[in-house]
């Protein structure tokens, strides 16, 4: 009984279509018009509105999951657009893990595969909200710590593999997708931005998620030594950059590490 | 030529990049120039993150908190499916959710953490 309730409940079509699948048959066969031989009605409700309040309340509960995570994409669509598209994407999509952060896993591919001219900005501004959740519900990891650091040889320095902790994220996009974010929040109803690259850190301090925009040339570093590249060459290969301001870059190296270090970006190498 | 160059650059790099590893070490908040950096990028550094709770200056944005640090403690896991209470953001002080510390980590225990709001750009 409760696996035939979880079908029908769960329907993204709503209890007469759940009833009606073959899933739903091989537990108890019967057709929607029979449904009070196991749901009895009330004094008010047929047997079908008693279940259906269930499996409504689901579906609003996996709506109000998206809104929550997607709240700058909810505020790009409007309400009415977003929960259409929501609604798709819990049929396409349906949650199957226990754990309601994983749910809107494929929300960034699902915008990109729809018919809008601003498709590929909208998936991009959600993979920026997901990049969020995921790094908010990462794993702990121990950060690089300076003991570590100063017990290491200065010869062997260029050799160093910098990994990041699991709670990160390094984005690049084609559109400014963290400025329009910001632009949301602060209130600013921003219009959908022409395309512009934009990269973007996103990490977890202290249980607290952050953005932070990435130059390119930060971001091409962090890419490279998440590859697993040594410092010395993933520095030596940015040096190379025929675009790069090498003065520029010696001016600032330092201080992009000291960012990164004080706010736990790498893993522990212990 | 070009390489051999690259390779004596790479190395006072690598100085930099372990010098300012070090510097971060040592900075529980960020530099003045650091936090100059966030106020001209953003005044509200803080505004819409997901832990605005607790945090001084933070002008704390309902949506951006909702489900994800306020809910501590709260009673209210949804009874219409198991889903609904597994991996929430309010694992924490409520029976019956049992998703583990990944579903829970990061969700609950920021509430009230002190923290340095820089030097990030919102």
């Amino acid at each position: 009984m409760q696996r035939w309730m979880q079908i029908v409940i769960t329907h993204p079509r709503g209890v007469a279509a759940g009833v009606g699948t073959e899933e739903a048959k091989a537990e108890y066969d019967i057709v929607p018009d029979e449904l009070e031989r196991l749901i009895a009605p009330s004094g008010s409700l047929s047997g079908l509105e008693r279940i259906s309040i269930y499996s409504e309340m689901y579906t609003l509960r996996l709506l109000d999951v998206l809104r929550e995570d997607f709240s700058v994409l909810l505020n790009a669509l409007g309400e009415r657009r977003f929960e259409a598209l929501a609604r798709d994407y819990i049929a396409a999509h349906p949650s199957r893990h226990p754990n309601l952060n994983q749910f809107g896993r494929h929300l960034a591919g699902f915008v990109a595969s729809r018919d809008d001219r601003h498709a590929a900005f909208l998936s991009e501004l959600a993979t920026l909200e997901r990049a969020a959740s995921e790094v908010f519900d990462a794993e702990r990891a121990a950060a690089l710590s300076r003991v570590e650091l100063e017990g290491l040889a200065p010869e062997s320095w260029p050799r160093l593999r910098l990994e990041r902790v699991p709670a990160t994220r390094v984005l690049s996009f084609r559109y400014p997708v963290n400025r329009y974010y910001v632009d949301v929040k602060e209130g600013r109803g921003p219009r959908i931005p022409k395309p512009a690259p934009s990269f973007a850190l996103v990490y977890r301090k202290d249980w607290i998620v952050w953005r932070a925009n990435l130059s390119r040339e930060q971001h091409a570093l962090l890419e490279a030594l998440a590859t697993g590249a040594e410092l010395g060459a993933a520095l030596e290969s940015l040096s190379a950059r025929e675009d790069l301001d090498l003065a520029r870059l010696q001016r600032e190296l330092a201080g992009w590490f000291r960012e990164w270090s004080a706010e736990g970006v790498f893993r522990s190498i212990g | 030529m070009k390489t051999s160059k690259n390779r004596v650059a790479s190395g006072a790099l690598v100085a930099f990049a372990v010098t300012g590893l070090l510097a971060g070490f040592s900075a529980s908040c960020a530099s003045e120039t650091q936090k100059m950096e966030v106020k001209d990028a953003d005044k509200h550094a803080c505004k819409g993150m997901n832990a605005c709770q607790g945090k001084g200056g933070c002008k704390t944005d309902a949506n951006a908190c909702a489900g994800k640090n306020a809910c501590k403690g709260k009673g209210g896991c949804a009874t219409a499916d198991k889903h609904a209470c597994k991996g929430m953001n309010a694992c924490k002080a409520q029976g019956g959710c049992k998703s583990g510390d990944n579903g829970c980590a990061g969700k609950n225990s920021c509430k009230g953490k002190g923290g340095c709001a820089v030097p990030v750009q919102h």
